[in-house]
């Protein structure tokens, strides 16, 4: 008897080694939570590769995607697929254009100097002096927000018949030219 | 004596039984659960997925090291708790069994992901690694071959350390012991070659850290509670006497 419970008073380190670390339960019921476990653990390892390789594909990306060009000349790595969508879904007051394929922003880096900028100047070179008309006409109620005023204040030139190629570019230029009038009026 | 100790062939045999049953549920369920990953990443971002099946894409380079990083993680994590299995700690919470189980199932599924981490290589392009390259150790010259041979042995002594459990009734419980204690080696030699083959360990090492400090703690629990015991054992007996 005393031998017995001197036995059982050995500890479980000695107890589960002479098992030889089988334990010393022989049987096979094994709680539900134990399935559970397995398939969570399962389902970590397989989102913990996903997550990885994900990781993974975007760090080379962003290491082997050339940084292009913008038009103001600064340099950007155009952004991975993945993130252009959802930077367009969650951005707020962004269109929801289709999402351009890469390569054309490498070519709009590799391309020379547009020539609307040229365009542009020259209108800012000449704004003044419409502005400076158009300021008189200021009462009118043209506000600092509103741009429409500048436009209609600058004469188009009649354009002559054929339609010039460039003209999708000249659509910028009513916006080009709201700068000089603002400063016009801040000014006064 | 050791006859005694072993336990009845019907268990064993009820043992591998569910555990071919297990191997078999997990590979099938695997299976699947990856395919419906890959359906879901494509309902995702079809971009993304056309990106990563292009020709010159890095793809099986990506799941070879995402597979080494999860199955180093998890064969931490094996050696850690099968070093705490042995003391009281499992005992007490979850229970042997359940604790044995997992460990078991957490053995098998980073001995695939360690797999998978050397079998996806023959898809690499960039690598061009050989099945015999890949079998036979200090083989494959194209990329340190002593750290990688070093990571291949560690796979093989991980198989022996795994294939024990279906051994164990031809070595015998102190033979399938003493087979275990080759589960340390295993984990040495897959950190040195996760460390100076790695091309992730810039980014690693507190992985790295954590996992060595994980193995370390079930190494001092296991020693302290094998003194312990063996104190109290020494005592029970003096009193006996």
């Amino acid at each position: 008897m005393v031998q017995r419970s001197a036995r059982s008073d050995l500890s479980t380190s000695d107890q589960h080694r002479r098992d030889g670390g089988r334990g010393d339960r022989p049987s096979r019921r094994q709680p539900a939570n134990t399935h559970a476990t397995k398939a969570l653990l399962t389902l970590s390892a397989v989102a913990s590769i996903a997550g990885s390789v994900l990781a993974m594909s975007v760090a080379a990306y962003h290491e082997e995607t050339p940084a292009a060009t913008d038009q103001d000349g600064s340099q950007f790595t155009p952004p991975f697929p993945r993130e252009a969508l959802v930077s367009r879904l969650f951005a707020p007051g962004r269109d929801l254009t289709p999402i351009a394929p890469q390569l054309p922003y490498v070519e709009i880096a590799q391309l020379p100097p547009p020539p609307v900028l040229e365009i542009v100047a020259d209108t800012a070179a000449r704004g003044p002096q419409p502005t400076t008309s158009s300021g008189a006409t200021a009462p009118h109620g043209v506000t600092s927000g509103q741009a429409p005023a500048a436009s209609s204040s600058i004469s188009p030139a009649p354009a002559p018949q054929p339609v010039p190629p460039r003209q999708p570019r000249v659509v910028v230029q009513p916006r080009q030219v709201q700068q000089p009038a603002a400063r016009t009026r801040s000014s006064r | 004596m050791d006859a005694k100790r072993d336990r009845p062939s019907n268990l064993q045999s009820a043992d591998s039984t569910a555990d071919g049953k297990s191997v078999a549920t997990f590979v099938v369920g695997l299976t699947i659960g990856q395919l419906a990953g890959a359906f879901f990443l494509w309902l995702w971002s079809p971009t993304l997925v056309e990106a990563l099946l292009q020709e010159r894409s890095k793809l099986y380079w990506f799941l070879s090291r995402s597979t080494g990083i999860v199955g180093y993680v998890l064969l931490s994590g094996v050696v850690g708790t099968g070093l705490l299995l042995s003391t009281k700690f499992a005992r007490r919470w979850p229970g042997i069994q359940v604790a044995l189980d997992l460990h078991r199932y957490v053995s098998l599924l980073s001995l695939v992901m360690v797999s998978l981490h050397v079998f996806l290589l023959l898809g690499d392009r960039w690598g061009n690694y050989t099945p015999k390259q890949l079998v036979l150790p200090f083989t494959a010259t194209q990329y340190r071959p002593f750290w990688v041979g070093l990571g291949q042995i560690g796979l093989y002594s991980f198989l022996l350390v795994y294939g024990s459990f279906w051994m164990r009734r031809w070595i015998g419980s102190s033979g399938w012991r003493r087979l275990h204690y080759l589960s340390y080696g295993c984990w040495f030699l897959s950190t040195i070659h996760g460390i100076f083959a790695g091309t992730d360990t810039p980014f690693l090492v507190p992985v790295y850290e954590i996992a060595a400090g994980f193995v370390f703690f079930g190494l001092v629990v296991r020693a302290a509670s094998s003194l312990f015991s063996r104190q109290r054992s020494l005592a029970t007996g003096s009193s006996i006497r």
